[in-house]
């Protein structure tokens, strides 16, 4: 009886070639890429011919969805909690008792912090800032930071002696605010010798409004939220849009 | 013999197999893939005039009414364009013409705008002397922040600036929208140094001679409340495109809302999509 001799076949492959193309891939995506920053909503931008880069830091991104909800964010922690602390402070009263253990909480705290995105009106912020992070990730998508809701900061130069904001021009105002704080903070322990792990010569020492708005986005709440910046003297923005290239 | 065999070197497999770190890389750039975005947002300036309630009569920048456009950025795409040469002619239907967004639409109607019947349109002349000004700013060497180009400071400020070569195109870019289309030399695709160090000194003390400029459209981009953000956005870029320096955002008047709705016939679908409350009661009946 002959024997059958299964003839066995080398089966090994050589993924050297594979392996280098994939370092070159992942270089290119690493060196070219930039992160998606984590947004509640997704706003596609429109497209224009402007070849003007965004600039990468100290930016205070508007978010304008199809909705026509506003959300505010900033890229650096920092100035979002010192704009927490610019709104807890005595100015804004009418919250003050509901938020009063936001200021002493550091659990709360802590979360506000993780935040980057600030969409949710001042009278739920306490509540809000309680919950679990998925909860609060829902609620902020459902949420938006209300344009018309008034908030009366007394004021003795004012002939009514009152200033009359909105909450997201007091949002606007704080976190600007704030960045200039902190901008001030490093200056100052930059002179007194201590080490800062910022570069102020190449930091802008003031935040640069930049609108997100989608497509879609209906004229008026764009003109809303214009509308409102220029009330608190806010007259220069950057519009975010997609490279095209002309047809 | 023994010896021999002692001298025969064992041959050790040298092949290290690469799958796993294949199935890593894969791993690794399939995260960059998702997590990532390639396109890098591009940012458009715009300034808005502040609010200002003591802003003088004389304050206002006056524009030609030849020399004026409107835009009305209507719902679903549509765009209408108003152009009178006289003043007195506001609210005349015929001159409000319906055109597209883009390259053959808008684009062409403001680059072939010639009210004074010039050989060159008023936004043509215009952006020739920004072509020749890019082909003046290509011909430059590598280094173009490093401030090289001396300016005669003149008279009024005694001393030199030093310009870099970017700071000189924007400054002349400026000039140029501003109606000074001859600190380029036409056609040359080169910058005509003497009189662009006249422009600037002019522009510091804001001694130019209305006459030496040349003609430039001023644009009323007004959008109803129902355009979409991204007719907006288009817009602009064409006010980048055409290299109008003067236009503004401006609001809805009852005016305009008459002139918009006076062409019931023409425009049936406008009117469905508008909010009729905020409609003049003449129009609305």
């Amino acid at each position: 009886m002959a024997k059958m001799k299964i003839k066995k076949n080398d089966v090994w492959i050589d993924m050297t070639p594979m392996s280098d193309v994939m370092v070159l891939l992942l270089t290119f995506f690493m060196l070219s890429a930039n992160f998606v920053k984590n947004e509640v909503v997704k706003v596609m931008t429109p497209q224009s011919r402007t070849e003007v880069k965004v600039p990468a830091t100290a930016t205070l991104d508007i978010t304008i969805d199809t909705l026509g909800r506003v959300y505010l964010g900033t890229d650096k922690v920092v100035t979002m909690e010192y704009a927490l602390d610019t709104l807890l402070s005595k100015e804004f009263s009418k919250y003050k008792d509901q938020l009063a253990d936001t200021k002493a909480n550091a659990a709360i705290r802590a979360n506000f912090k993780a935040e980057t995105q600030i969409g949710i009106p001042m009278e739920q912020l306490a509540a809000y800032l309680g919950k679990t992070h998925e909860q609060m990730t829902k609620q902020l998508k459902e949420s938006g930071l209300p344009l018309d809701s008034v908030i009366e900061i007394p004021n003795p130069n004012k002939e009514t002696g009152k200033d009359v904001y909105s909450e997201f021009q007091l949002w606007v105002k704080a976190l600007k605010n704030g960045y200039k704080k902190w901008y001030k903070d490093m200056e100052r322990r930059k002179e007194k010798g201590e080490p800062i792990e910022i570069d102020l010569a190449t930091t802008p020492n003031k935040l640069e409004i930049c609108i997100k708005a989608d497509q879609n986005t209906p004229y008026s709440r764009f003109k809303k939220v214009i509308n409102e910046l220029q009330d608190i003297n806010e007259s220069r923005y950057k519009l975010l849009t997609q490279y095209k290239k002309e047809e | 013999m023994a010896k021999k065999k002692e001298s025969k070197q064992k041959k050790m497999n040298v092949r290290v197999d690469f799958t796993p770190m294949v199935d890593m890389m894969m791993l690794l750039i399939t995260f960059f893939m998702l997590c990532t975005s390639l396109a890098k947002p591009q940012a458009m300036h715009l300034t808005m005039p502040a609010k200002d309630q003591n802003l003088q009569e004389q304050d206002k920048d006056k524009s030609k009414t030849e020399l004026t456009v409107t835009l009305y950025l209507a719902p679903e795409g549509k765009l209408y364009s108003y152009i009178i040469d006289k003043k007195e002619k506001f609210g005349e239907i015929e001159y409000l013409e319906e055109v597209t967004y883009g390259k053959e639409g808008i684009r062409k109607v403001l680059s072939t705008y010639n009210p004074y019947k010039n050989n060159v349109p008023p936004v043509m002349a215009i952006i020739n002397a920004k072509a020749d000004l890019d082909g003046w700013y290509a011909k430059q060497a590598k280094d173009k922040d490093t401030p090289s180009m001396k300016i005669s400071g003149g008279a009024s400020t005694g001393a030199d600036t030093l310009f870099s070569i970017n700071e000189a195109y924007d400054k002349a870019l400026i000039a140029i929208k501003k109606g000074h289309v001859d600190v380029v030399k036409n056609g040359q695709k080169d910058l005509d140094f003497a009189r662009f160090a006249t422009v600037v000194k002019e522009m510091k003390d804001g001694t130019e001679k209305a006459e030496e400029l040349a003609p430039t459209l001023s644009v009323n981009i007004k959008p109803l409340d129902d355009a979409t953000y991204d007719d907006l956005v288009k817009i602009l870029d064409e006010m980048q495109i055409c290299c109008i320096g003067k236009y503004v955002i401006a609001q809805m008047s009852d005016q305009d809302y008459q002139l918009l709705g006076t062409a019931k016939t023409k425009f049936a679908e406008l009117q469905q999509v508008s909010d009729l409350k905020n409609w003049p009661q003449a129009v609305a009946e």
